[in-house]
């Protein structure tokens, strides 16, 4: 460890009270072409060097000792990693941070790469919570969309957990495929519903520029799909949820009563969190930086003994303010005005009084006293509303 | 320094041709066989003085070179060819170029035949007196048929045919026999060395050092340098610091004599001391009257000229300065709009005035501009009597205010195959036009004489004219008066505020159509934005068309990447970011080029 990588400020308590924990595992079989985190296959000499350097990272932080409400293991398919890969790397997150009794832990599993022995033994090393890939019930667009799952491995493995004991589970499905029509949807949407998990996290698909889909797009073979139709998917989407008891907390995510994943909670309440491994993005004390997206370079900072900050950045409290309402207006239960403007030390009521009355005005936010939501329709724009606080 | 001649070896002429006759060629042709300029020196066409000019194929500043010429009679001449503008706009400094000429060399394609400039040229030529010499050029081309063009010349331009000259200007053929022809067919020129000063301004250009450099003809009596001279119609007087002839490069000279063609400078440091046509005679011993025929030219053609990038203003103010300096048709003042702040409402002669202006600006001073609607000059009698000049529809009055509204209208002159008869007819019709008259001049051509509002022919007239009679066509057109019409002011709003930049003044039978054109391009550029856009084009509080654009319904990044914040702020401050470009409208945002494609479509 070097000075280089302590923190600028000394830890303080309010921040390392209830940490999230993110642990980025970047494996797949193989690469989804709309994928555009860092991830990729690789042999299994290079994830042992890769879970070595991880839990080098992980015991080398500055913050040991820091609570920790969250443990999210994200990719990827964090499921391909064999269950003694995994463990040691959740021993090594308890050896240095405190883990709250009960806390959220939580592993991503592509529905092709679990079967029962492999749920119950990711359930033995303490995961409570696993994320399923499922994006699709239908075969041709699972396909289309480069995954290595069918339909009815989701469905096995929706069982499976059931059967190794999860009480906890999210299921993802991604609309607005090129391809899908709303009847496509509204059946992707009910045979989940039906299935009961506690959590949904239902995404538009975006072709993002370095990616296979955006390399099509930009040869012109693959478009976005209408934003009429797209509208319409994610608004039957928030119809259907609602008719089956899951509340829309976040944008794009939807649970039953409690069950709100408290790990994304921390990203949108602006709340410290930590990553670990490849691109892995950290937030304390007031300071966001990420991790190399370079597998060769992070081996190297690992073995020299410390893991470089890249892009750190402070904002200075009026961009914060913008930065946390962003954050905060993706949550149905909004912003408070004096809450905001109290931790940044800005008049936000102020600041803000054109364009809230303008937001106002065009039935895209709603005030409650202190409090300002998205209404529906500003859900749907969510990004244009909260550039404008920016 | 060149030998003066006898005033009876003086030989002035010009050359008048349709565009792309081969008037520049011939002139090259002619300044190499006299030995002006050695053949290797010659850069293709030496009296198209700017690049702009050269690479248009069309001259738009004329000057003047000293050809030094022994005929086959032995005797030395001197001969001053004067180059002419070829484009209607510049009509006026083409009559006074050629009324500082004896003679005229009529160019005709052998191919072309009789075009409208030909014939608007040979009218203009014919007013001055001038003898014309008919040439029929390229007679080398395969398409060449001299004796149908013979005929053409004979039956249009009333002029005898066995006087035609058969050359080919690019080949070198029948150039000699040209300058034979200017020296025994041209007449001397006539003024009287003895009486007072008079000699005529036909052109001038801007020297830095030297201030405005004048091109004359000395008519009367002779020009030295140290005289004190007087411009007749502006007043002006100031004291000759040289004089001198275009070889094409200037030449000083002891002075310039009777019957003489060439430069003066004088410290002349506004163009508006010394314009074109002005007559410049002797402070201690003037004229009794001045040469006829000065006006002082008026802009017919005004927009607004704005700077795409709004720090620019200043160097569009330089730059417009520099080119008036040269160009005294030009004129502009600052002027603001809402929604493309700073810039500046010119005038000029024509429409090709304005696209060169706009050119040389965007070319020679790196500017990039935006154009708003071109526009004439109106006359609008109010209802209290007084009568106003409007050339910018931002000064348009209210509708309950006016009385009378009326629009320049021109003369126009259209040479057509007869199986675009139609075609033409139909055009000009379209364009509010009366007709005048029709007469076959050939077997298979007519000339159409249509009255035509002026500001019909600013929208893309010449274009459509030429691609629906598959560019056969040729068009002029001279100023004919102010006529009555009914004519309005269309505004364009955006959620009910009105965009100043896209009004435009039009006639009622016209407004529709494009008002209904701009707000279906405005609602193919806008983009969505949070709330619903509401695009009018309105006469007064009178909606005559409208459309609508949806508000955005979706644009929402699904992920959280990772936890990636600064990614996800970034990519919004990324959208607020190219906002900033954007020109507002009430809340409306709309993006520059957006408003450029606009623009365009008013301007069509």
């Amino acid at each position: 460890m070097t000075s280089a990588n302590l923190p600028v400020r000394p830890t303080s308590k309010a921040d390392t009270g209830d940490l999230g924990i993110y642990i980025h595992i970047p494996f797949c079989v193989r690469k989804c072409p709309y994928c555009d985190f860092v991830t990729g296959p690789a042999g299994e000499q290079e994830r042992e060097a890769y879970i070595a350097a991880l839990i080098s990272e992980i015991r080398g932080n500055p913050s040991r000792g820091a609570g920790a409400k969250t443990v999210y293991f994200g990719g990827g398919t964090p499921s391909e990693l064999n269950t003694g890969q995994l463990e040691s790397v959740l021993r090594a997150v308890g050896d240095v941070f405190e883990i709250e009794p009960g806390a959220e832990c939580t592993i991503e599993c592509n529905p092709g790469t679990v079967d029962l022995p492999k749920l119950r033994r990711l359930r033995g090393v303490g995961f409570n919570r696993i994320s399923l890939g499922v994006q699709s019930f239908k075969d041709p667009l699972l396909s289309f969309l480069g995954r290595i799952h069918n339909a009815a491995e989701a469905r096995q493995a929706f069982h499976w957990i059931r059967e190794a004991g999860f009480d906890n589970l999210t299921a993802d499905l991604i609309f607005g495929i090129p391809g899908q029509s709303l009847g496509d949807w509204r059946e992707d949407l009910e045979e989940l519903l039906a299935l009961r998990p506690e959590h949904l996290s239902l995404y538009c698909l975006t072709i993002e520029a370095k990616t296979e889909f955006g390399r099509l797009k930009e040869l012109g073979r693959l478009s976005d799909i209408d934003e009429d139709l797209a509208a319409g998917m994610f608004e039957l989407a928030m119809d259907m949820t609602a008719d089956a008891g899951y509340s829309q907390y976040e944008i794009s995510n939807y649970a039953l009563p409690g069950r709100e994943s408290r790990h994304n909670l921390v990203y949108w309440r602006n709340e410290p969190y930590l990553g670990f491994g490849l691109s892995a993005a950290s937030y304390l004390n007031g300071a966001r930086w990420t991790n190399t997206a370079s597998r060769a370079d992070y081996l190297e900072q690992n073995r020299r003994g410390s893991v470089v900050r890249c892009g750190e950045e402070r904002l200075e409290p009026r961009r914060a303010l913008g930065e946390e309402i962003m954050l905060r207006l993706r949550l149905s239960e909004g912003f408070s005005i004096t809450g905001v403007s109290r931790r940044w030390g800005i008049d936000a009521e102020q600041l803000y009084e054109h364009t809230l009355l303008d937001l106002e005005e065009d039935r895209l936010v709603e005030r409650d006293e202190d409090t300002v939501r998205l209404t529906r329709r500003g859900r749907l724009v969510a990004s244009s509303v909260c550039a404008q606080f920016l | 320094m060149p030998s003066s001649r006898p005033q009876a070896n003086i030989r002035n002429f010009c050359i008048i041709a349709h565009i792309d006759h081969g008037k520049s060629t011939l002139a090259d042709r002619l300044i190499e066989i006299t030995g002006a300029v050695e053949a290797r020196q010659m850069r293709n066409q030496v009296l198209d003085r700017m690049d702009l000019e050269r690479e248009r194929g069309i001259t738009i500043k004329m000057a003047a070179v000293r050809l030094n010429y022994q005929a086959d009679d032995g005797q030395d001449y001197e001969l001053n060819l004067i180059d002419t503008p070829g484009h209607v706009d510049f009509t006026y400094e083409v009559s006074r170029s050629l009324a500082a000429c004896e003679g005229a060399v009529l160019v005709v394609d052998a191919v072309q035949g009789v075009e409208a400039q030909t014939l608007a040229n040979v009218n203009l030529a014919l007013n001055n007196k001038l003898h014309i010499i008919p040439v029929i050029n390229k007679i080398d081309l395969p398409a060449a048929d001299p004796e149908r063009v013979k005929k053409e010349i004979e039956e249009t331009l009333l002029i005898d045919s066995s006087e035609c000259l058969q050359a080919s200007a690019k080949q070198g053929i029948g150039i000699e026999a040209i300058l034979e022809a200017i020296v025994h067919r041209t007449p001397a020129p006539t003024g009287s060395p003895e009486a007072p000063l008079r000699a005529m301004v036909f052109d001038s250009h801007f020297d830095p050092y030297l201030g405005i450099i004048a091109y004359v003809r000395v008519v009367d009596g002779t020009l030295r340098p140290g005289m004190r001279i007087r411009m007749m119609a502006s007043g002006f007087e100031t004291e000759v610091d040289g004089v001198g002839v275009f070889r094409p490069e200037m030449v000083s000279a002891d002075d310039l004599a009777t019957g003489q063609v060439g430069f003066v400078h004088a410290g002349i440091k506004q163009i508006g001391d010394c314009r074109v046509g002005d007559t410049m005679t002797d402070a201690a011993r003037p004229a009794a009257g001045p040469l006829p025929g000065y006006k002082q030219v008026k802009p017919m053609v005004f927009c607004g000229l704005y700077p795409v990038n709004g720090d620019d203003f200043p160097e569009l103010r330089e730059a417009l300065e520099r080119l008036q300096l040269n160009d005294g048709a030009l004129s502009y003042e600052p002027e603001t709009s809402a929604a493309l702040s700073f810039g500046f409402r010119c005038g000029f002669l024509g429409l090709l005035h304005s696209e060169i202006i706009q050119e040389r600006l965007e070319r020679e001073f790196n500017l990039e501009l935006v154009a708003t609607s071109p526009s004439v000059v109106y006359r609008v009698t109010l209802t209290d009597g007084t009568v106003v000049q409007i050339d910018n529809p931002a000064r348009w009055p209210e509708t309950g205010r006016i009385l009378l509204v009326e629009e320049p209208y021109v003369l126009s002159t259209i040479l057509a195959p007869t199986s675009s008869i139609g075609a033409c007819m139909d055009l000009c019709t379209e364009r509010r036009g009366v007709f005048r008259s029709m007469e076959h001049t050939g077997p298979d051509r007519v000339l159409i004489i249509w009255e035509l509002p002026l500001a019909e022919i600013l929208m893309d007239f010449f274009d459509t004219l030429k691609s629906r009679t598959r560019g056969y066509a040729s068009f002029d057109y001279d100023f004919l008066g102010y006529r009555p019409g009914d004519l309005n002011k269309v505004d364009i709003r955006i959620n009910g505020e009105p965009v100043d930049a896209l009004s435009f003044i039009t006639h009622r039978d016209r407004a529709y159509t494009r008002g209904k054109a701009v707000a279906a391009k405005l609602k193919e550029v806008l983009p969505r934005q949070l709330f619903e856009i509401r695009i009018q084009a309105a006469i007064g509080s009178r909606v005559i068309a409208a459309e609508g654009v949806r508000a955005l319904r979706k644009n929402v990044i699904a992920k959280c990447y990772g936890g990636d914040i600064t990614r996800k702020r970034k990519l919004l401050e990324k959208q607020k970011e190219g906002k900033k470009r954007m020109k507002s409208v009430g809340r409306v945002e709309i993006p520059q080029e957006a408003f450029l494609s606009v623009l365009r479509v008013g301007n069509e």
